[in-house]
C-alpha cells in the first residue's frame, strides 16, 4: 500500500464519501458520535489533502461550524421555550401581548434546553464540515470535467455554488498574506478597503478569466436543434433532478413518509438519465485525460456509503443511543455501531492514494507575492 | 478541535452533580388525590399496553409538566422541540418513536383536563404553559391513528369531588366544551366486557396504594378499554389490564354528558370489585396499570465507559490530525 504512486483521487469519490458521512451524521444527535465522526473526517483531510489553493482552510470551516453552534445556542437561550427542570440562570423576560402567546423572549434558561440546542448545532456543524472536507479534498475543476456533457451547464452552476466558500477562503488568505508582506496593519480600520474589496475584485477577475477560458475552448456551442426537442430535454432534466431531490430528502429525513422516498428517487433517476441521454446527443465534447475510476475510488466511496449504512442500521437497532435523553439528563454514549461507522469513515486516510507533497509550495507563495 | 471538546467537557462536568440527583421528593401516591390541592394525573397507555394508571401529584404545581414530575412519572420531550411530551414512562419506545422532532398526529400523547367530578376535555393549551387549578385532574391518553374528532379520552372518568370541598373550575378558554368528547358519549350496547378470569382479579386489586406496580415483563398485548352506557345514566368503565391481570369496575359520575364543567356530580363512587373491600375506600377505585411510571426504560446513564471512550476516541483522532497537519506545515 505504501508503494502506491501519488495521484489525485476522482473528485466524485470524495463527494460520495462526504455525502455518505453527512447522511450518517444526520441520523443522530449524539454529540459524542458526531464529534468522533468530525474527528474522523478531520483525520482524512489531514492525511489526504493536496497543496491546491482550495485544500486549505479547514480551520475556517471549523470556525464557521462553531459559529453555527453558537448561533443555535444563543437563539435557543433567547427565544426557546425552556422546559427543563435544571435552571442554569434567569434572563429578564420581555412581556409580549396576548397575540404572541406561546412566544417567549428571555426568562429561565435550562440546561436541558441549552444542551438540546448544542446537540442540534453540533449535528448541523458536522454536516457543514463534511461539505467542507469534500471541498478541500476534491478538485472542483476536475469534478466539472467529469460530469456528463448534457448536465454541463447545470454542473457549472452547481460547481460555482459549491466552490464559493473555498474560493473566498483562498482569496482571503492570499490577500491577508499580501497585506502582511506589505506590512499593512491588521486592525479593524481599513478592513473593507483593505480586504473585502480586494476579495470581491479577485473573485470577479477569476470569474472573467474562467469565462474567457471556457469561451476559447468552445464551451457552450452545440448543434442547432429544434425548440421542441430542447424543451423536452430541459423538462426531463429538471423533472428528473427535482424527483431525485425530493426522493433523497424523503429518504434521509426520518419523519417523511417512507413510501415517498424510494419510488420518487427511482422515477427521478430514470427521468434524469433519459434527459441526460437525450441532451448528450447534441453535445459533442471530448475530455482530455479523463480521471480514472479505479479501485481506490470504489473503496473511498464505499466507505462513505458504508458509514451511512451502518448508521441507518444503528437507528433501527439502538435508536436510544443516537438520540440521547435530555429529560432526564443522561450522558451521551458512543455506541458500538456508531464507532464502527466512524472507523469506516476514517479508512480513506489509508485507502486513498497518497498525495504529492512538495517540500516548498512555491506556487501559492508566488501568487501571494504577486497579489 | 480541542476547544469544542473542552467546552463539552466543561458543560458536562458542571452538571455532573445534577445528573445524579433524584428527580423529586417522593410524596406522590397511587390513586386520586385525597385533598383539594393535589393534581390527579391519569395516564392511559391505550394501544401501547400498560393500562390506565392514576396518581396524585402533591400540589400546588406550576404546570402540567410539573404535575407529571411531581407525580413521579418519567416523561421525555422530543429533542428538538422540548415543549411537547413525546414519551411517558418510556412509551412509545425508541423503536416506534425516535423523539427527535414532534411526534406525528397519528401517534402522540393527548393532554386532557377536567375538574374533579367533571368530564374530560381536550386541553387548548400545552401542558408546559398551563397552570392547572389546585385539585383538578389531568389526563394523558395515547392517540394512535385517531382523527382529531375521535381522540380517545383517558379510560378513567375524572374522580368524584373530595368530600367536603368545592372543586376548582377550569379557567375559561382552557377547554372548548363543544369539542370535548367524554368517556360515555358513545352509544355502546349496554353490556360490560370482562375478559379476565375471576381468579386473576384478586391477585392485583389487593395492592395497597403507594406501592409502585412492577413493570411488565416482555411484550404484552395491549389493554382493552370498554366504555359502556347502561340505560341508567350511570357509566361503567371496565379496564382490562395487560393479559387480563387487572380488572376494576367503577361507577363514574352521572354528569358525563353535560357540557358544563362546573356541575358537581351527584353520584358517589363505589366499587364493585370483589376484593376491593380490603383496600382503603378513598383510593381503591383507581385502576392500576402494569407499567412502572417512574421508569423511563433508559437505564441509569451515569458517566460510564462508553462516554469516556467516545470522548477519548474523538480526542485521539483530533490530536492525530493536528500532528499530521503540523508535520506537513513544517515540511513546507
Amino acid at each position: 500500500m505504501s508503494e502506491r504512486l501519488p495521484r489525485q483521487l476522482h473528485p466524485g469519490a470524495w463527494w460520495l464519501w462526504a455525502i455518505g458521512i453527512g447522511a450518517a451524521a444526520s441520523r443522530t444527535t449524539n454529540p459524542i458520535t458526531l464529534l468522533v465522526l468530525v474527528a474522523a473526517v478531520g483525520c482524512v483531510v489531514a492525511f489526504r489533502r493536496t497543496d491546491a489553493p482550495w485544500a486549505r482552510g479547514f480551520s475556517t470551516y471549523i470556525k464557521l461550524a462553531l459559529l453555527v453552534i453558537a448561533i443555535r445556542v444563543v437563539f435557543r437561550v433567547l427565544f426557546g421555550s425552556q422546559h427543563g427542570t435544571t435552571i442554569l440562570f434567569t434572563l429578564p423576560e420581555l412581556q409580549l401581548p396576548d397575540a404572541a402567546a406561546g412566544v417567549r423572549i428571555g426568562g429561565q434558561v435550562s440546561l436541558e434546553g441549552v444542551l438540546a440546542a448544542l446537540y442540534d448545532g453540533i449535528r448541523l456543524a458536522t454536516l457543514l464540515l463534511c461539505i467542507g472536507a469534500a471541498n478541500m479534498l476534491a478538485n472542483p475543476k476536475r469534478l466539472l470535467k467529469s460530469l456528463p456533457p448534457a448536465v454541463h451547464e447545470l454542473g457549472v452552476a452547481v460547481t460555482v455554488a459549491l466552490t464559493v466558500a473555498p474560493q473566498l477562503i483562498e482569496s482571503g488568505q492570499r490577500i491577508r498574506r499580501a497585506r502582511k508582506l506589505r506590512n499593512a496593519g491588521s486592525g479593524r480600520r481599513g478592513f473593507v478597503r483593505g480586504v473585502a474589496i480586494p476579495v470581491l475584485e479577485d473573485a470577479l477577475d477569476r470569474s472573467l478569466v474562467l469565462a474567457a477560458a471556457m469561451d476559447s475552448r468552445g464551451y457552450g456551442r452545440h448543434d442547432p436543434q429544434s425548440r421542441s426537442s430542447s424543451f423536452v430535454t430541459g423538462a426531463l432534466l429538471l423533472g428528473g433532478v427535482g424527483g431525485v431531490c425530493v426522493g433523497v430528502y424523503a429518504m434521509l429525513d426520518g419523519t417523511a413518509p417512507r413510501a415517498l422516498g424510494v419510488p420518487t428517487l427511482v422515477v427521478g433517476c430514470v427521468v434524469a438519465v433519459l434527459g441526460i441521454r437525450l441532451g448528450g446527443r447534441r453535445v459533442r465534447r471530448t475530455v482530455y485525460r479523463p480521471d480514472p475510476w479505479r479501485g481506490a475510488e470504489w473503496a473511498v466511496s464505499a466507505c462513505g456509503v458504508g458509514a451511512a449504512a451502518v448508521m441507518f442500521v444503528a437507528s433501527a437497532v439502538d435508536p436510544a443511543n443516537l438520540y440521547p435523553s435530555l429529560q432526564p439528563l443522561r450522558w451521551p454514549e458512543l455506541g458500538l455501531l456508531p464507532a464502527l461507522a466512524a472507523a469506516i469513515a476514517m479508512l480513506p486516510a489509508r485507502l486513498a492514494p497518497p498525495v504529492a507533497v512538495r517540500p516548498a509550495s512555491s506556487v501559492s507563495r508566488d501568487v501571494a507575492v504577486a497579489a | 478541535m480541542i476547544r469544542p471538546l473542552v467546552a463539552v467537557a466543561v458543560v458536562a462536568a458542571s452538571s455532573s452533580l445534577l445528573f445524579a440527583a433524584p428527580a423529586t421528593a417522593d410524596e406522590w401516591y397511587d390513586g386520586p388525590c385525597t385533598d383539594n390541592v393535589g393534581i390527579t394525573v391519569v395516564i392511559d397507555f391505550q394501544e401501547l399496553g400498560g393500562g390506565v394508571n392514576v396518581r396524585c401529584a402533591p400540589g400546588p404545581v406550576t404546570s402540567g409538566l410539573d404535575a407529571l414530575d411531581k407525580a413521579g412519572i418519567a416523561w421525555e420531550p422530543p429533542l428538538r422541540e422540548p415543549g411537547f411530551v413525546c414519551r411517558i414512562a418510556g412509551q412509545p419506545g425508541p423503536d416506534r418513536e425516535a423523539c427527535g422532532v414532534t411526534p406525528p398526529p397519528s401517534a402522540y400523547w393527548g393532554y386532557w383536563i377536567a375538574p374533579r367530578g367533571g368530564a374530560w376535555c381536550y386541553s387548548n393549551m400545552g401542558a408546559g404553559n398551563r397552570v392547572p387549578p389546585p385539585g383538578s385532574v389531568e389526563g394523558w391518553s395515547f392517540a394512535l391513528d385517531k382523527s382529531s374528532t375521535r381522540l380517545p379520552p383517558p379510560g378513567f372518568a375524572p374522580p368524584a369531588v373530595t368530600p367536603g370541598t368545592t372543586p376548582n373550575p377550569l379557567s375559561p378558554g382552557e377547554c372548548s366544551a363543544s369539542a370535548s368528547p367524554t368517556t360515555t358519549t358513545s352509544p355502546a350496547p349496554p353490556a360490560t366486557t370482562t375478559t379476565a378470569a375471576p381468579t386473576t382479579v384478586a391477585a392485583t386489586t389487593t395492592q395497597a396504594p403507594g406501592n409502585p406496580v412492577p413493570p411488565a415483563g416482555g411484550a404484552a398485548p395491549g389493554p382493552t378499554t370498554t366504555s359502556t352506557s347502561p340505560p341508567g345514566a350511570s357509566a361503567t368503565t371496565t379496564t382490562t389490564g395487560v393479559a387480563g391481570t387487572t380488572t376494576t369496575t367503577t361507577n363514574a359520575p352521572t354528569s358525563t354528558t353535560s357540557t358544563s364543567t362546573t356541575i358537581p356530580p351527584v353520584a358517589t363512587t363505589t366499587t364493585t370489585s370483589p376484593t376491593s373491600t380490603t383496600a382503603p375506600p378513598s383510593s381503591s377505585v383507581a385502576p392500576l396499570g402494569t407499567v412502572d411510571l417512574g421508569d423511563d426504560q433508559r437505564g441509569e446513564g451515569g458517566f460510564g465507559f462508553a462516554t469516556a471512550a467516545g470522548m477519548a476516541a474523538a480526542g485521539a483522532l483530533a490530536a492525530t490530525s493536528f500532528v499530521v497537519v503540523r508535520r506537513r506545515a513544517r515540511l513546507e
